[in-house]
């Protein structure tokens, strides 16, 4: 049996927050059982901490997967060409 | 399934040199991108870079198909970052238990705040490359690179569930790392 595991750690709709923690990753790839998807969406519906650092958890994976502003240094990419170039 | 990395890398094995630099036209940004995940500074991070496509080159005849071509090209570039930083790149770091990562992550604290800084994407950039090399990579190939659970875990040398673990575990350090960079913006 589980028990809370920090302040605020919260049994709502059979699941702790703590669990709902440990969820989330497969929540956000959708690789949750339905009845474990049920029992979470049950907790969220309740708890707003969980709720909101859910959407705030999901919402980082969509940005870093739409791409981040990484400073791409085209001479580097030059100079790789200039080094591959006698290859073969 | 086409798998137009590995059709590449089977040309190069056959010494195709315009199928290796189509290899490299297509791949040196993500190649890159994982490098300087694990990188410590610029200079050598360019010269794993063309330590990989070299070694990409020579050893092409040593992939067998096993698993995707985007994975092995990324296993060499992985290697020969390691070899450049002769670091333990990939090891796990210490064992904070989740709930605490949860806290640090920002559980249970202001909501718009979260939501807000995880919006700015410079703001995640920046967060990103203060976290270790080992949250960092993961993050690279699972997030930023898309790859599935079983690709990067071959190019890690871990299960698809350890990815999994390991994954969680880098977003949440992120996202300590992201309310440290707002407290650090909002009080200059």
């Amino acid at each position: 049996m589980s028990q809370a595991k920090f302040e605020g750690d919260q049994l709502i709709g059979g699941v702790w927050c703590h669990q709902v923690l440990e969820m989330l990753e497969a929540y956000v790839e959708g690789t949750l059982s339905a009845a474990q998807l049920g029992r979470l969406q049950a907790h969220v519906s309740d708890c707003h901490a969980c709720a909101s650092f859910g959407q705030s958890y999901g919402h980082l994976v969509e940005v870093i997967r739409s791409g981040l502003e990484e400073e791409q240094d085209g001479s580097v990419f030059e100079r790789l060409s200039e080094r591959l170039a006698d290859v073969g | 399934m086409s798998d137009p990395e590995a059709s590449l890398i089977r040309r190069c094995a056959e010494g195709d040199q315009h199928a290796f630099q189509a290899l490299v036209h297509r791949t040196q940004r993500p190649v890159w991108s994982l490098i300087r995940s694990l990188a410590t500074d610029e200079g050598s991070a360019e010269d794993a870079l063309q330590e990989t496509f070299l070694s990409v080159w020579r050893s092409a005849a040593s992939f067998r198909g096993e698993g995707s071509g985007r994975a092995w090209l990324f296993t060499v570039a992985r290697r020969q970052a390691i070899r450049t930083w002769r670091r333990r790149v990939g090891e796990p770091t210490q064992a904070v238990p989740l709930h605490e990562l949860g806290a640090l992550a920002g559980w249970g604290q202001n909501p718009e705040q979260l939501m807000s800084m995880v919006d700015d994407k410079r703001l995640v950039s920046t967060a990103l490359s203060s976290l270790s090399p080992t949250d960092r990579e993961v993050i690279v190939l699972c997030d930023l690179e898309g790859m599935t659970g079983p690709e990067a875990g071959s190019v890690l040398g871990i299960s698809p569930n350890a990815v999994r673990v390991r994954l969680h575990r880098a977003r949440l350090r992120l996202m300590g790392q992201l309310r440290e960079e707002t407290d650090v913006t909002s009080e200059v």
